[in-house]
């Protein structure tokens, strides 16, 4: 019996009729009658030292429960990595829209109209702006505690600065290489920190048992994740918290850490037996819950004369706000990957995780790799221009291949993807050759640019995934893992893996939602794009697992050795003969003889992974094997730019990435497109704006602009397949990397119609003026 | 306040007493416990709370449009029906549902309810079917995860499937409903709302005997947008509550002919009024530089006057037109302003404690218009700078008549007077638009803020009135002479 493969194809995603009929409950959907609720008071100041928070007339309020500060909880502190945030500002607060003091009453309008009757007493302080003012001999250090927080081993905080972390990669001599080099060029690129905008707003509903066990729905990315967190902080074991994720309104990293879920614990546990949901307004889910990170960065390139890279010096700051949280990890990702995907044999770079007095910042889709792509592309940019090379030449010649090394040392297998198959796409969608710059008869200029990328997982040496595979009484099967759906559309990829290792057919294999700690298998965490490659690699061992206990239970009524069954097609048979055989409904729940008699029982498969053979960084030269897979691929735009007003638009996009194996195409043109979309936004418009004292003055979608419909340029998502070996059908990670080239490709296409080199994002229109005004005069 | 109101939420008829001033959005989700409607932002700009609102248009037909529920007063629901995606998939999912599901449009799916909602209100009420008008009607509703691309594919395939729509609501109601967008029992609901209660006025006299702080709610998308949880004792007065109020009519005064417009036009009724476009032909191709379709099937021009925003889109529209404001105190006094002289300074009003505005008058004879506004993102946006002009031409081909509106510059909407003394009486030329450009970057004294520096307004300012001249006298040809 043979099977055609439904791995390539694009069956409709299994949750559409439940989200497109509005009948899919989000978190925010599922709260219960008798539920208190919590509104938030939020610091109007970056940096101040917080004096008298008075809450009697809030705690007289008709309806109020409950009123806190900072002050109620003195020890407890929150982290991700390491624990510098406490849930509501102890002593001084430290960005515009700290959590300072919250008001749980019987309904959110009257915790909101007690809100109103605190009154809090703030002394400002000097607020830092920039990772370079944080560095600066003298600037306020903002966490005079660092020393003593909780931390992890991999992150290297310097206490008495404002660095939280510092990466340091050492390949080669860069010094040396840089001197000898015949071309060197060297510039400064930055942007401001901006939010992740998801259009779910951030909720936790947690709940204290009167049994003494805490349970907590959340939008999160991450329900085990949160699990230990949670534990860490609260100093509950493991056992007595249960973390459960509804689906997710989008979380592009944003809900990847621990967010709102430790204050609404805490509520929780002074009112038990009632839960407390604590939800964002957009206002807050910008400014006062984390962001993306903002970067100053200076990248030095040295080259031969035929533009091949020698050696690269870079100082990559990231901007992390007023707290760590996942950034510093961000930080130690930029390093590792930090050249992009190139060739470059000598290397030093630094990248710090510095404090400053903004919102704080987290994990965002493409996880550092936005941040050090702009900066290694627009240098590169520079390096072109001056050998008077096309850019895209320039990249080509340079491309990493296997055999190569990374920054760390690593050495890339033939796993690799073929980045110069993935430009000679981006090449041909944009017909490249036909020229990068043209002015338009209406006085527009129309131009292009091109940048490449990779990214590799940022991890814990020991992520792993799990899955456990059940069967029903019509022999169909369920596969259950810890992987939330956030609109990736990871079950989907899942069940069609699944689907073709049982030789099934789709429509019998299902995948549970609603990731629990109490239920579902163990799962690091929805993110860094893993969820299909390790998910998929323990559902893969599940499915292997359950057919072997089919066959061993198939082999007594059908009398032959286990090895000479097959599974496929909904039964289980025998291979030379395969007549003779039984469908699975008599097997997976255990098989019955016509007299009675019962053997076997429930099949249940079970699948495990974890990231083999990953190491850490050494401290000092960064050596070492971090990243699991690298994910390559080349982007390229077309823009039109108006030169009077600034008027600027991003026409074309295409990406072309080698994913491996596409096993669900439809759904990776999903997510590139997505992707390609929200780094147009990133490049184009998205990015805090702050007033003198580090205020945010554009913390709602009315001002922060997004891509709006009828704003997306033409779309091209080409995938290149190079199986990854230890991929699932050689599947690797495709979700983020499509924003990660968008602000060099950019950039780079906005400079070469503008006629100057734009190191600054976001181009806006008034950016784009100026720029050109200045470069005029 | 509390008040007894009736409304059809999707099939079923509530005689409910609700909050006045609550928002339709949290009662949908909590007191119906419809979940199907999202809160993406609770301020109008993402289109994750649409829902359908049907009720009467000015002349008595029956009109549906997408709103946004998050700017939508529980009180002006009165004799109105609003459906949610719950509504639409009463019998199972429907050919827009599938359109969005079969092209996987359809990511986390947030925001999904809204784009349904807002392309079902397109299928039934959109004139012309195709994807340009499809795209222009889900302008208002953002998506994070799929960048449009699977969107606009969907709403593409709808239009060629339902591109023989019959005009009129009755026949559309019944093609819809054989072709399964609209639930059959929904559909025949839908042909008209249900009687309001209108109840209030009177009773409310009676409680609150002339309250000058009572609040007038005209659309309610700048209200709610400062006021996103009013306080329970608020006691709206809606401006909305009959008809009438939406009323564009043409009358004679001493011989001339003005039009009058209710305190509740708003901007849908102002451009698709066939006396507005025969006073300011071609003045229709605006109406999509305003907001994104759920805000102007809401917002007032009242509304857009009192909020005395400097950068208010139809107040620059109106100043060019020549408005003026009927003022009614609540003893029943009257009073007439022009609207330049209403904006008193940043935020003040010539409103007297009491006073609201009854209508607007706008002078009747014909003129030549053209409206710019430069904002971050092209469209759908508040704007960073905005101008409006309206002339009229003399025999000779000199300009006889001249209004010059500008927004952004300064902290009220301005009449630029040296600017129409320019142009009155000349012809226009390229020498002429330098000239007014020249005037408009000297206009008022523009801020640097979150939406555009100082100087990059000056800039824009300029722009827009060379733009005023390229397309007032598109015959001449500037464009070649000041782009060159
Ligand atoms: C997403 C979004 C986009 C927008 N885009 C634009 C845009 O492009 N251009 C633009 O100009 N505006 C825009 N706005 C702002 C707003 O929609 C307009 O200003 C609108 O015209 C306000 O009218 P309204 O009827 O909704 O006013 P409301 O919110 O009902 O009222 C506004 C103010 O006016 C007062 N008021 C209302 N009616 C009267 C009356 N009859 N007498 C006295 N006072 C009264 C109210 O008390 C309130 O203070 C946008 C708003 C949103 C939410
Ligand atoms: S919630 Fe965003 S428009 Fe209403
Ligand atoms: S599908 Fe997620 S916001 Fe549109």
């Amino acid at each position: 019996m043979t099977r055609t493969s439904q791995l390539g194809s694009s069956p409709e995603r299994s949750d559409a009729p439940a989200k497109t009929s509005g009948a899919l409950r989000y978190t925010d959907d599922r709260v219960r009658p008798g539920t208190l609720h919590a509104a938030v008071l939020y610091s109007p100041h970056a940096h101040a030292d917080i004096g008298r928070i008075d809450c009697a007339a809030a705690l007289a309020f008709p309806g109020v429960r409950g009123a806190f500060t900072g002050a109620d909880w003195p020890d407890v502190l929150i982290g991700l990595y390491m624990g510098d945030k406490p849930p509501l500002a102890r002593g001084r607060v430290r960005y515009y829209g700290e959590p300072v003091a919250v008001v749980v009453a019987d309904d959110e309008a009257a915790a909101l109209e007690a809100l109103r009757l605190i009154r809090a007493d703030f002394t400002p302080l000097p607020a830092l702006g920039s990772p370079r003012e944080a560095l600066a001999p003298g600037a306020p250090i903002l966490h005079p505690d660092l020393g003593s927080y909780r931390r992890i081993a991999a992150i290297l905080p310097e206490p008495g600065s404002n660095v939280a972390n510092r990466s340091r990669i050492r390949k080669g001599d860069a010094d040396a290489a840089l001197a000898s080099s015949p071309v060197v060029v060297e510039g400064e690129f930055s942007f401001p920190p901006g939010d992740h905008a998801a259009m779910e707003p951030r909720v936790a509903i947690a709940e204290f048992g009167l049994d003494g066990r805490l349970t907590v729905g959340s939008s999160t990315q991450s329900p085990f994740g949160v699990r230990t967190l949670l534990s860490k902080a609260l100093g509950l074991p493991e056992r007595d918290i249960e973390v459960i994720a509804a689906p997710v309104g989008g979380g592009f990293g944003g809900k990847a850490g621990i967010q709102l879920e430790p204050l609404a614990c805490l509520l929780a546990m002074r009112f038990p037996g009632r839960p407390v949901r604590l939800a964002n307004t957009r206002e807050a889910d910008m400014v006062s819950s984390p962001g993306r990170p903002g970067l100053q960065s200076r990248v030095r390139v040295g080259a031969t004369r035929e533009g091949m890279i020698q050696a690269m010096d870079m100082e990559l700051l990231f901007d992390s706000g007023a707290y760590a949280d996942y950034a510093v990890n961000v930080s130690r990702a930029a390093a590792v990957a930090c050249t992009g995907p190139y060739n470059v044999p000598n290397v030093k770079a630094d990248t710090l995780c510095v404090y400053t007095n903004h919102p704080f910042a987290t994990a965002f889709r493409g996880f550092g790799h936005i941040e050090l792509s702009y900066a290694t592309e627009r240098a590169l940019d520079l390096l072109a221009a001056r050998l008077g090379m096309d850019p895209l030449e320039l990249r080509l010649k340079n491309a990493a291949r296997p055999g190569h090394t990374t920054p760390t040392g690593a050495t890339l297998d033939p796993n690799t993807g073929d980045l110069p198959a993935c430009i000679a796409r981006v090449r041909e969608r944009l017909d490249w050759d036909a020229g990068r710059r043209a002015v338009l008869p209406d006085g527009r200029i129309r131009a292009k640019g091109i940048a490449c990328f990779w990214k590799a997982p940022a991890i814990p040496t020991f992520t792993d995934a799990a899955a456990t595979l059940s069967f029903a009484e019509d022999g169909s099967a369920v596969l259950a893992t810890g992987v939330v759906e956030l609109g990736q559309g990871s079950f989907d990829g899942l069940r069609l893996i699944v689907a073709e290792a049982l030789g099934m057919d789709l429509a019998m294999v299902r995948v549970l939602r609603d990731a629990d700690t109490d239920r579902s298998p163990h799962d690091w965490t929805t993110a860094a794009s893993r969820s299909l490659f390790m998910a998929g690699r323990a559902a893969l061992e599940a499915v292997a697992d359950a057919v072997a206990q089919i066959k061993r239970v198939a082999s007594a009524p059908l009398r032959c050795p286990e090895e000479d069954l097959e599974v496929s097609g909904g039964r289980v048979f025998l291979r030379d003969d395969p007549e003779q055989g039984l469908p699975l409904s008599t097997v997976v729940l255990g098989y019955v003889y016509p007299n009675g008699n019962a053997i076997g029982g429930p099949v249940i498969g079970r699948g495990r992974y974890i990231a083999r053979g990953l190491s850490g960084m050494d401290p000092d030269t960064g050596e070492g094997r971090p990243g699991l897979e690298w994910t390559m691929g080349a982007e390229g735009v077309e823009v039109e730019l108006d030169p009077r007003d600034g008027g600027f638009r991003v026409t074309k996009a295409a990406c072309a990435m080698d994913v491996g194996r596409l096993i669900h195409p439809a759904l990776a043109r999903g997510q590139v497109v997505g992707a390609m979309g929200m780094g147009i936004g990133y490049a184009t418009r998205e990015a805090f704006v702050f007033d003198s004292r580090q205020g945010v003055q554009n913390g709602s979608l009315r001002d922060y602009k997004l891509l709006r419909y009828g704003e997306e340029p033409e779309y091209f998502a080409d995938f290149v397949e190079t199986p990854q070996g230890d991929g699932p059908y050689g599947a690797r990670g495709l979700g983020e990397q499509g924003i990660i080239g968008m602000p060099g490709a950019i950039a780079q296409a906005a400079s070469l119609a503008a006629g100057v080199e734009l190191n600054e994002l976001p181009l806006t229109p008034e950016h784009l003026w100026r720029a050109m005004r200045e470069a005029r005069s | 306040m509390k008040r007894v109101i009736r409304f059809r939420l999707n099939t079923r008829l509530y005689e409910e007493e609700v909050q006045d001033e609550a928002l339709a959005l949290d009662w949908i989700r909590s007191t119906a416990g419809l979940k199907g409607t999202k809160e993406g932002c609770r301020e109008g700009d993402c289109g994750a709370c649409l829902v359908l609102m049907g009720g009467r248009a000015a002349d008595g037909s029956t009109e549906w449009k997408g709103v946004t529920s998050c700017t939508l007063g529980m009180g002006d629901l009165d004799g109105r029906h609003i459906i949610t995606i719950e509504g639409l998939a009463a019998d199972g999912l429907t050919p827009v549902m599938e359109a969005m599901l079969d092209e996987g449009a359809s990511q986390c799916g947030f925001c999904s309810p809204g784009f349904i909602l807002a392309l079902t209100g397109f299928l039934v009420s959109g004139v012309s079917i195709d994807p340009v008008a499809a795209m222009a009607a889900v302008e208002g509703n953002l998506c994070r995860c799929t960048g449009y691309g699977s969107i606009r594919r969907a709403a593409a395939t709808l239009c060629a499937d339902f591109a023989d729509l019959p005009a009129g609501l009755a026949p559309r109601l019944a093609l819809l409903a054989s072709r399964k967008v609209l639930p059959p029992e929904l559909a025949a609901l839908m042909a008209s709302p249900p009687e309001a209660l209108g109840v209030a006025e009177a009773a409310f006299a009676s409680i609150h005997p002339a309250d000058p702080a009572r609040v007038t709610i005209g659309g309610g998308t700048d209200y709610y947008v400062r006021n996103p949880d009013p306080e329970p004792d608020t006691a709206p007065r809606f401006s909305d509550q009959a008809p009438e109020a939406r009323a564009i009519r043409k009358a004679l005064v001493s011989g001339q002919a003005i039009l009058e417009l209710g305190a509740a036009v708003n901007t849908d009724d102002f451009f698709s009024s066939l006396l507005v476009r025969a006073m300011a032909p071609g003045i229709e191709r605006f109406a999509s530089d305003i907001a994104s379709p759920p805000i102007r099937a809401r917002a007032t021009l009242t509304g857009n006057i009192a909020n005395a925003s400097p950068i208010a889109d139809m107040t620059a529209i109106l100043i060019a037109l020549g408005a003026r404001l009927v003022l009614e105190g609540d003893p029943g006094g009257e009073r007439l302003v022009e609207l330049p002289d209403f904006f008193l300074g940043y935020k003040k009003l010539d409103l007297h404690a009491g006073e609201r505005i009854r209508g607007i008058v706008l002078p009747g004879e014909p003129v030549m218009f053209n409206f710019e506004k430069a904002a971050k993102r092209a469209r759908l946006d508040i704007a960073t700078v905005n101008s409006a002009i309206a002339v009229r031409m003399a025999a000779d081909g000199s300009i006889a008549a001249a209004r010059y509106a500008v927004g952004g510059v300064a902290p009220v909407p301005l009449r630029l007077k040296e600017a129409e003394a320019l142009l009155i009486g000349k012809k226009p030329s390229a020498a002429l638009a330098r000239q007014l450009g020249a005037l408009a970057y000297e206009a008022g004294s523009p801020i640097s803020d979150v939406r555009g520096a100082s100087r990059y307004r000056r800039r824009l300012m300029e722009r827009l009135a060379w733009a005023h001249c390229i397309r007032l006298w598109p015959e001449l040809r500037l464009e070649e002479e000041l782009l060159a």
